[in-house]
């Protein structure tokens, strides 16, 4: 993906992708912890002993499991790619990052399939690294595969398959061929997936111990080599498991994720947290990424300046000034975006195409956030949009129901920091919504549309 | 030139083909043509639709704008697995597939593990089907679609809403005038009833548009020209509003005809321009081509010939191909126009009179005048006793409409009549009363023809100060409106004033300028004549060398447009200029 600046509209037009989340490196990243409120990542980073100031590591974290959560299109991904780099230093972690949606298949995704990636993943560290584990280490998980797949009736010829392409390997070359040759079944939906997965869950107790061992041996080598304080796992792409796939991954099976002891940060969906007090249970650590925060709590007309200002520069990276017949159209764009990165890219997606020559003016502006609004309100009831009113008029109040969560899930309402929510501006702009009227007006009443 | 054949080869699905799309689409096209342009990955767009016949013909329009397009048919029984082995497989190599079937496919218990897998395998399908995947659904499955593979649905390029809408037409909106045959008072009362109906409809909808344009025909063909431009500018805006592209362009078409008549080429050719990029851009050939005649015309004014030919012969190879016989008529005459310019008058009069024969099947009564008026100058050029009656026959049908402008023009030829005749005091009347009607309905362009006519009247009379200041004042407005083909004309007429009166140097700064103009437009008729009088007066003066090579040009090029009695004059000149003789050129 081109990271230029677009000089011409149709540079632009060319150039502007919701598919991709940025690289570490790109260009076009523009840091924005101030511009989510009063937010931080130190509530992320200090649990795993990092001091966010000076990342220097003040404690060696021995089993933190985090959940990082956020909006769809919030910035949750380009975070953790980000994080990725940050962390993955000599005197902080050996980072092993598993991108679910690339490695894996993520239907039916189950706790089996995450920790055969996140083993493969380690395992392919430690080659690329030249780590050194002794025989002795890797002897478990051989001996898991030689008497769990290789003998097993239903996957005895699969077995036969893998060892038939693996010429003679031995030790971390035979894993890594192993493990390899397993996640792209997975990933193939192979017809010996569930065998294999049955055979997981069957003998979960034993691959456990295996791969606790390749952990910890991995673990020392790190250390003695300097790669690292320890190894962090980060998982991203579990955050898009939905409805009953995400209660079973990171509720009902989520304690077989915590059998491997180590530090992990695992994507979580945002709705997650709120339907119920399990998952705060099960995980030590919940960190939500706020929307960026355009408004005030309190008055909508109040701008907040850095979000304003972090969002400008997400749009000039990607589009040249010039393109624009005034900043008051940008910001018009902003505003309407609710903060949301990614329905900033598609206002100017939209804003491109219903644009009559070669700039983007307002009456293109006001065009995209019109069509906006229709894809939104293509989601909503008359009942959402009454609740939508409701939750305006007092941010104080807890919305807590499901079909808040539901709102809260397809992005027509939004989370801040400080965790208070919003509707969509573009939302409000709807008949829908400006024929509600809420039952109760809070004193901080806003100043309507 | 060779007479344009009437049974042309109809023109390929790539060339022409019948504009089918709702006016409330228009937009959406252009939008789409802009979002698959220079693509080259994947991208998903989802396209609504509630009519499958519609849907049909716009998969062919929106096939028009990919370079290889496809389109991949989805079997109901198919499994997620299949659909995207399917769906990858059909994308490779293509830059554009439209998915159809989804309706079908969606139906049934395993909807939501087929919305689940699209949201499931985003970025697999990302990663391996690099083209616009257009999805066509519609309404409750893209609802579906929304709540149940958001993460899919989050990166959708756009939503693009092709349903049929039954649009309730407003009673006035159901009889409009028809232009053709409509007299004044019809006219009038139209007009009123617009009026009316727009004062009593203040909100802006695309009714109040569709009757603004038709309230601007109107005046335009009554000479009103500011009116018409308020009422067509007043009309864009809401088609502008409302993204209805095509009337859009169809109004641009509209206001460059009106800055046609008031003789504002340049601004008449930037407006038809625009309108014709429109239409190529949304793929409607036939209003492109209406556009191409539009251009023609206006071009053909500013007396570039060659450009208006090739777009007189654009517009006809696709009204040829849509088989739209009375927009081949028109075309037809401007070719005639042009053929005439350049001296083929036997196929400009044939292609008039084919002209004639279609508008009269068609009973086209206004264009059927325009055309007898065209024929009458072919006949008039020829000295056949035709002219006359079809000049008054058509004055006769332009005052029955109240088509003011057209009236003007016919009298303007009936006026050259009577000067031929020699009867000029009954030509200076006429051009009198001519010259009213251009100014009353603002067509500036005319106006100066109008007043340069009438110079000429005095000059033939030998009121030679009143033809100097006549003169004058039509080149002050012909330089306004920009038209250098009747200022080179004026400034030869006026330099043999000046040549009689003996004022050679102002005579030589006039053709000379006059000679300037014809060569840069390229005009034969007009560089021949204008060189034959600048050569004169060159000899006339004492630069025998130059004004020669001035005069053997104009000889030469008579020769080739075959008016030989011409070439014969100048070759007269010619001799008379080696041998110093210094008579005045003819008028």
């Amino acid at each position: 993906m081109p990271q230029r600046t677009a000089k011409t509209i149709w540079e632009l037009g060319s150039d502007l992708s919701l598919e991709e989340p940025l690289d570490a490196r790109d260009e076009r990243f523009v840091p924005t912890e101030s511009a989510r409120g009063e937010f931080s990542f130190d509530s992320l980073l200090k649990p795993y002993g990092v001091d966010p100031k000076t990342d220097d590591m003040k404690f060696v974290p021995k089993m933190v499991y985090s959940l990082f959560c956020g909006h769809r299109g919030c910035g949750k991904s380009t975070e953790l790619r980000r994080l990725h780099v940050r962390l993955n230093q000599p005197e902080l972690f050996f980072v092993v990052f598993i991108d679910a949606l690339k490695d894996l298949d993520i239907n039916n995704l189950g706790y089996a399939d995450v920790l055969l990636a996140q083993a493969k993943t380690l395992i392919d560290r430690i080659e690329e690294e030249g780590l050194d584990i002794d025989k002795i280490h890797l002897a478990t998980l051989e001996k898991w595969f030689a008497e769990r797949i290789e003998k097993h009736e239903n996957t005895k010829e699969y077995a036969a398959e893998i060892k038939a392409g693996m010429k003679a390997k031995h030790g971390i070359p035979f894993l890594v061929e192993l493990f390899a040759q397993l996640t792209t079944s997975f990933k193939m939906g192979s017809t010996y997936k569930e065998e294999v997965r049955t055979i997981i869950r069957n003998s979960f107790s034993q691959f456990v111990q295996a791969f606790q061992q390749l952990v910890d041996a991995a673990n020392e080598q790190v250390i003695s080599k300097g790669k690292g304080k320890t190894i962090l796992f980060i998982v991203d792409g579990t955050d898009r498991l939905s409805g009953e796939d995400s209660d079973n991954f990171f509720i009902r099976d989520a304690h077989q994720l915590l059998q491997i002891r180590g530090n992990f940060i695992y994507c979580a969906p945002i709705h997650l947290i709120y339907e119920n007090n399990q998952v705060q249970q099960i995980f030590s650590n919940i960190f939500k990424l706020p929307m960026i925060k355009i408004e005030d709590k309190y008055s909508r007309e109040t701008q907040n300046e850095l979000g304003y200002r972090a969002m400008r520069e997400i749009v000039y990276k990607r589009a040249d000034r010039s393109l624009f017949d005034d900043e008051a159209t940008v910001d018009y764009l902003i505003a309407h975006s609710g903060g949301h990165p990614r329905d900033l890219l598609h206002l100017l997606i939209y804003a491109f195409k219903k644009a009559d020559g070669d700039l983007l003016d307002r009456a293109s502006a006001e065009a995209a956030v019109k069509e906006l609004a229709t894809d939104y309100r293509r989601t909503l009831s008359k009942n959402d949009f009454q609740l939508l009113c409701e939750i305006d008029s007092d941010p104080d109040q807890t919305h807590n129901t499901e079909e808040a969560r539901a709102l809260l899930y397809h992005l027509a309402l939004l989370e801040y920091n400080s965790y208070w929510w919003r509707s969509h501006p573009a939302v409000r702009t709807l008949p829908g919504y400006k024929e509600c009227r809420p039952k109760s007006i809070s004193s901080h009443e806003a100043t309507a549309e | 030139m060779k007479r344009p054949p009437s049974n042309a080869p109809a023109a390929t699905n790539d060339e022409a083909f019948a504009w089918e799309v709702e006016d409330c689409h228009s937009g959406a096209l252009l939008e789409f043509k802009r979002l698959i342009k220079g693509n080259g990955r994947f991208s998903l767009v989802i396209l609504q639709y509630n009519d499958l016949p519609y849907r049909d013909k716009l998969i062919t329009h929106l096939n028009h704008y990919a370079d290889s397009p496809i389109v991949f048919s989805v079997d109901p029984a198919m499994d997620f697995s299949a659909f995207e082995e399917g769906l990858i497989s059909a994308s490779q190599g293509h830059d554009l597939v439209q998915v159809l079937g989804l309706n079908e496919w969606l139906f049934g218990d395993n909807r939501d593990i087929m919305l689940k897998g699209f949201n499931y395998h985003r970025e697999l399908l990302a990663d391996r089907a690099p083209a616009t995947v257009a999805l066509w659904m519609t309404e409750y499955d893209i609802r579906d679609f929304a709540l149940k593979a958001p993460d899919m649905w989050a990166w959708r390029k756009a939503v693009i809403d092709f349903s049929l809408q039954s649009r309730e037409r407003d009673t006035l909106e159901l009889a409009p005038l028809n232009f053709g045959t409509a007299d004044l008072e019809e006219r009038r009362q139209r007009a009123q009833e617009i009026t009316q109906w727009l004062a009593a409809h203040l909100e802006e909808s695309i009714p109040k548009a569709n009757l603004l344009r038709e309230l601007g025909e109107i005046k335009s063909q009554q000479g009103e020209a500011e009116g018409a431009l308020q009422a067509f500018d007043s009309a864009r805006k809401i088609f502008r509003k409302a993204d209805y592209k095509r009337d859009y362009a169809l109004t641009t078409g509209n206001i460059a005809r009106v800055y046609r008549l008031q003789g504002n080429i340049v601004k008449a050719i930037d407006y038809h321009q625009e309108a014709k990029n429109l239409f190529k851009d949304l793929g409607d050939a036939w209003a492109q081509a209406t556009a191409s005649l539009n251009l023609a015309d206006a071009l053909y004014l500013t007396g570039a010939v060659e450009k208006a030919l090739e777009s007189y012969m654009e517009a006809l190879k696709v009204f040829e191909a849509l088989g739209d016989y009375g927009a081949r008529a028109t075309t037809l005459l401007g070719i005639a126009r042009v053929s005439g310019d350049t001296g083929d008058l036997e196929s400009a009069l044939e292609l008039q009179k084919e002209a004639l024969v279609i508008l009269e099947k068609l009973g086209d009564k206004r264009s059927q005048a325009i055309a007898a008026l065209e024929l009458a100058r072919f006949y008039e050029e020829k000295g056949a006793e035709e002219a006359p009656k079809l000049y008054q026959d058509a004055l006769e049908v332009f005052k029955k409409m109240g088509d003011k402008r057209s009236q003007a023009v016919a009298l303007s030829c009936i006026a050259k009549l009577y000067t031929r005749k020699g009867d000029v005091n009954k030509a200076l009347e006429i051009h009198k009363q001519a010259l009213v009607l251009f100014r009353a309905v603002g067509d500036k362009l005319s106006e100066g023809i109008s007043i340069a006519n009438i110079a000429f009247i005095h000059h033939l009379s030998g009121r030679l100060e009143e033809a100097l200041a006549s003169y004058e004042e039509g080149l002050q407005l012909l330089e306004t409106v920009g038209v250098a083909s009747e200022v080179a004309a004026l400034l030869r007429l006026e330099s043999q004033i000046w040549w009689h009166k003996n004022e050679l140097q102002k005579a030589l700064t006039a053709l000379t300028k006059s000679y300037g103009i014809e060569s840069e437009l390229g005009r034969p008729d007009g560089i021949c004549r204008v060189g034959r009088d600048l050569g004169h007066l060159l000899c006339a003066m004492g630069e025998k060398q130059k004004g020669l090579e001035i005069l053997k040009r104009s000889r030469d090029g008579y020769r080739q447009l075959g008016k030989m009695k011409q070439a014969a004059e100048v070759a007269e000149i010619m001799k008379n200029c080696k041998s110093n003789a210094g008579v005045p050129p003819k008028s």
